[in-house]
């Protein structure tokens, strides 16, 4: 009686041991493909995505899109901002209420964001992995 | 700095009183503490105003600024709680605090505006006002509702536009506050270094005031006061060196100092005049080649001169101080207290006292010793002046003198009576012959009386001749003999009385008249009275028989001060014809006459009387006509007094 119990237990220690990364949603950061940006540094992509870096190398002025899909969005705004979704929101509500920004424009899904990118040169968002096509430009985060 | 000082001291210069030049004094002093009183009221009455601009403007602006920065910081917290929660409820609190903030621009406007200096400020606050205004009626609105922001980018615009506004104002009532703060705090630190500043200055300026007043009272009474008393100090000085005084500067008659130098100067003038100066008569005492002592009433020297202390050899401490009769000789010492000291104890003058004086080797000098009494304002005797002169050395050669006039004479005495006894010896030898001739003349008269006239004329002739002769002879054996003097006491009028009463019948017979003069007090007499009387009976009578008739002899008697001694003095004044200058020489030689049928021995005889007493006589025409025969004797003889004695 005793054998099926630790059974279970070692399939449940196995089971909880597994890589669930494969399954669940990895973002990518992703460009206008004509942006010469081919990589970003995590400090980097972290002060654009937080306002704190406005443009590109080239000058030209940053535009941010924010991929409210919840997955993505929570993922990315945990991994690469460190913060939770709610807390970047109240991060962009004190830059618009301070005066030095507004909030950056927010899409839905993925195919939104691709979309948006894709016509504006200067644009930066992040989807799914899964979601990358030829509209858009992957940028390496290093 | 010199023009600076003249020009300074001409305008310090106080023309007046004592009293006028120290209220000068006390007035330059009082207008330096007036000057820094001054000063300092100046100085506090600047800081206090300094002091009511920040109590009334600087402090309430700093106040005002904090407060409404603090009203302004909770507004914001309350909108950016209501934006972040969307809790309308913090919008009206929020809005709550505007009228507040409001209300406090407004009144740092009025606070800033009393002030012109605070123009910057005032415009800064005025803009601050009005953007707030706008601010908050804009957030008024806009937090009520914002739950759409995050789809509105016109709502997101407007509220990034407040938050610039905000920011901005906030940013610029930080910077004010800032700067009021700042500005209290720098005018404090101002005010503690003004008011450091202020210290020194204060005390730079009392010291410079204190300096400057104790130097211009210091010139003032340098000028004005110790100059004029230093001169009248120089002047002090030299009048008691005796060197020239300069007369003062003129001045005001108000000066008493001037008055003072100019009084003292014209008493040394005055002085000048009536005194002489010290130094002259030091100079005399110095000079004088007797000794002279200056004694007080006590009869202790108090002054002598340098004759003195080397006459006795003593340093001048050893005899200043003591009795002078501790420097009289033991011979002398009688002497000095009868007719010196109790001749001075009378106020009366001691002169020519010859005296001993011991010297410090108990050496004998004889001095002649003068003394006069020196009385005080009071008639009281006041000091003895003494002159002494040493007579040592005359002494000694008036004994040498004397004992060779003593020689001569014992020579002329022993010849003199070798003569007599020749003389005696031929008149007694005469005397007999002449005795029979005069005897035999008579009886030859006594014959031929009546009978023949021519013979008896003769024989009368023979016989007065013979009679001549005889008195010649007696005359002669008179004067051969050598005297011996029975000295009495007496006085001149004896002397007299018994010349004039031996001469009266020629007196009577010539009818000449006597005039007598004793001027001798009955002084005390030592002679042989009738040699004496003999020798000015002799010369009465010499003056009687030369006097026409009818004129008058006069008879003087008096006592004459020579150099060591008293003598006794008869002059016998005659009108006749006077004496033969070549014959006054001759005069008391024996045997010379200028009278017909003299002998040639009165006044021979009058001599050796004279001289036997240590006279001295003498004949001379007056001007007037006639003769003074003048007839010197000492009053009394060097034998004791009182006692009569014999001397040959």
């Amino acid at each position: 009686m005793r054998k099926p119990i630790y059974i279970l237990a070692l399939i449940a220690i196995f089971l909880l041991g597994q890589d669930w990364s494969a399954r669940a949603a990895e973002y990518i950061i992703v460009v206008h493909k004509d942006n010469p940006v081919q990589r970003l540094g995590i400090e980097e992509a972290r002060n654009i995505f937080l306002g704190k870096q406005l443009r590109w190398p080239d000058n030209s002025s940053i535009t941010l899109v924010m991929n409210t899909n919840d997955d993505i969005h929570e993922k990315f705004t945990r991994e690469l901002l460190e913060k939770s979704p709610v807390q970047l929101s109240v991060y962009w509500k004190k830059i618009l209420y301070s005066g030095s920004g507004i909030l950056p424009l927010a899409v839905r899904d993925d195919e939104a964001a691709k979309s948006y990118v894709a016509l504006h040169r200067h644009a930066i968002s992040y989807i799914d992995k899964n979601s990358l096509d030829h509209q858009v430009k992957k940028v390496a985060i290093e | 700095m010199r023009i600076i000082s003249c020009d300074l001291f001409k305008l310090l210069w106080v023309d007046g009183s004592i009293r006028t030049k120290v209220r000068a004094c006390m007035l330059i002093a009082l207008v330096g503490y007036f000057i820094a009183t001054v000063s300092s009221f100046y100085s506090n009455s600047q800081q206090a105003a300094r002091l009511a601009s920040l109590q009334t403007i600087h402090f309430p602006l700093a106040r005002l600024s904090e407060e409404t920065l603090n009203i302004f910081r909770t507004q914001l917290s309350k909108y950016e709680d209501a934006f972040l929660t969307g809790e309308a409820e913090q919008v009206l609190q929020a809005n709550k605090l505007s009228s507040q903030i409001m209300l406090l621009l407004m009144e740092m406007e009025e606070v800033a505006a009393g002030d012109p200096s605070f123009f910057f400020e005032n415009a800064l606050i005025d803009d601050l006002g009005e953007r707030y205004e706008q601010f908050y009626r804009l957030a008024a609105e806009v937090y009520l509702d914002t739950q759409s922001i995050e789809t509105s980018l016109e709502m997101q615009k407007t509220i990034q536009f407040l938050g610039n506004l905000q920011t901005g104002l906030l940013q610029d009532l930080i910077k004010l506050n800032q700067h009021l703060g700042q500005n209290v705090e720098q005018i404090i630190q101002k005010e503690r270094q003004y008011a450091q500043l202020n210290t020194i200055f204060l005390g730079l300026l009392f010291l410079l005031v204190l300096l400057s007043a104790t130097f211009i009272s210091r010139c003032f009474a340098n000028r004005q006061l110790i100059q004029p008393l230093g001169r009248i100090q120089q002047m002090v000085v030299d009048f008691a060196r005796t060197r020239k005084i300069s007369p003062p500067p003129p001045g005001s008659e108000n000066d008493e100092i001037n008055q003072l130098a100019t009084s003292f100067w014209e008493m040394t003038q005055e002085l000048e005049q009536t005194m002489v100066s010290r130094d002259y008569v030091d100079n005399i005492i110095k000079h004088m080649s007797s000794c002279l002592m200056v004694l007080s009433a006590e009869l202790t020297l108090s002054k002598i001169n340098d004759n003195t202390r080397e006459l006795l050899g003593y340093g001048e401490e050893e005899l200043l101080g003591e009795e002078i009769s501790r420097f009289i000789s033991a011979d002398t010492a009688e002497l000095f207290q009868s007719r010196g000291v109790e001749r001075l104890a009378r106020g009366q003058d001691v002169s020519n006292l010859e005296i001993g004086l011991l010297t410090k080797e108990r050496r004998e000098i004889t001095v002649l010793f003068s003394a006069s009494v020196m009385r005080n304002a009071e008639g009281q005797i006041d000091a003895v002046i003494c002159v002494a002169n040493n007579i040592t050395e005359r002494k000694k050669t008036e004994e040498v003198l004397r004992k060779i006039e003593i020689e001569r004479a014992l020579a002329k005495t022993a010849a003199l009576a070798a003569i007599g006894e020749l003389t005696s010896s031929i008149a007694h030898e005469m005397r007999n012959p002449l005795s029979s001739i005069k005897m035999n003349a008579k009886m030859i008269q006594r014959m031929v009386e009546g009978r023949d006239a021519t013979v008896a004329e003769l024989a009368e002739i023979s016989s007065q001749q013979s009679l001549r002769l005889e008195k010649m002879l007696n005359d002669l054996l008179s004067y051969g003999k050598p005297l011996t003097l029975q000295i009495s006491r007496t006085t001149t009028s004896a002397l007299l009385n018994g010349a004039l009463t031996a001469v009266r019948q020629e007196i009577v017979a010539k009818e000449v008249n006597i005039e007598v003069v004793d001027q001798t007090d009955q002084r005390s007499l030592l002679l042989d009275l009738e040699l004496m009387t003999q020798a000015l009976s002799n010369l009465i009578l010499n003056a009687v028989q030369w006097s026409p008739a009818g004129e008058t002899v006069k008879i003087t008697a008096r006592f004459i001060e020579e150099e060591y001694a008293s003598r006794l003095l008869f002059e016998i004044r005659d009108k006749g014809p006077g004496i033969n200058p070549e014959k006054i020489r001759r005069l008391f030689q024996p045997f010379f006459t200028t009278r017909q049928g003299g002998t040639g021995l009165g006044l021979a005889t009058v001599r050796k009387i004279v001289e036997y007493h240590g006279g001295t006589v003498s004949a001379e025409n007056l001007p007037e006509g006639g003769a003074l025969f003048q007839l010197t004797i000492p009053p009394q003889m060097p034998a004791g007094p009182g006692d009569d004695q014999q001397i040959t």
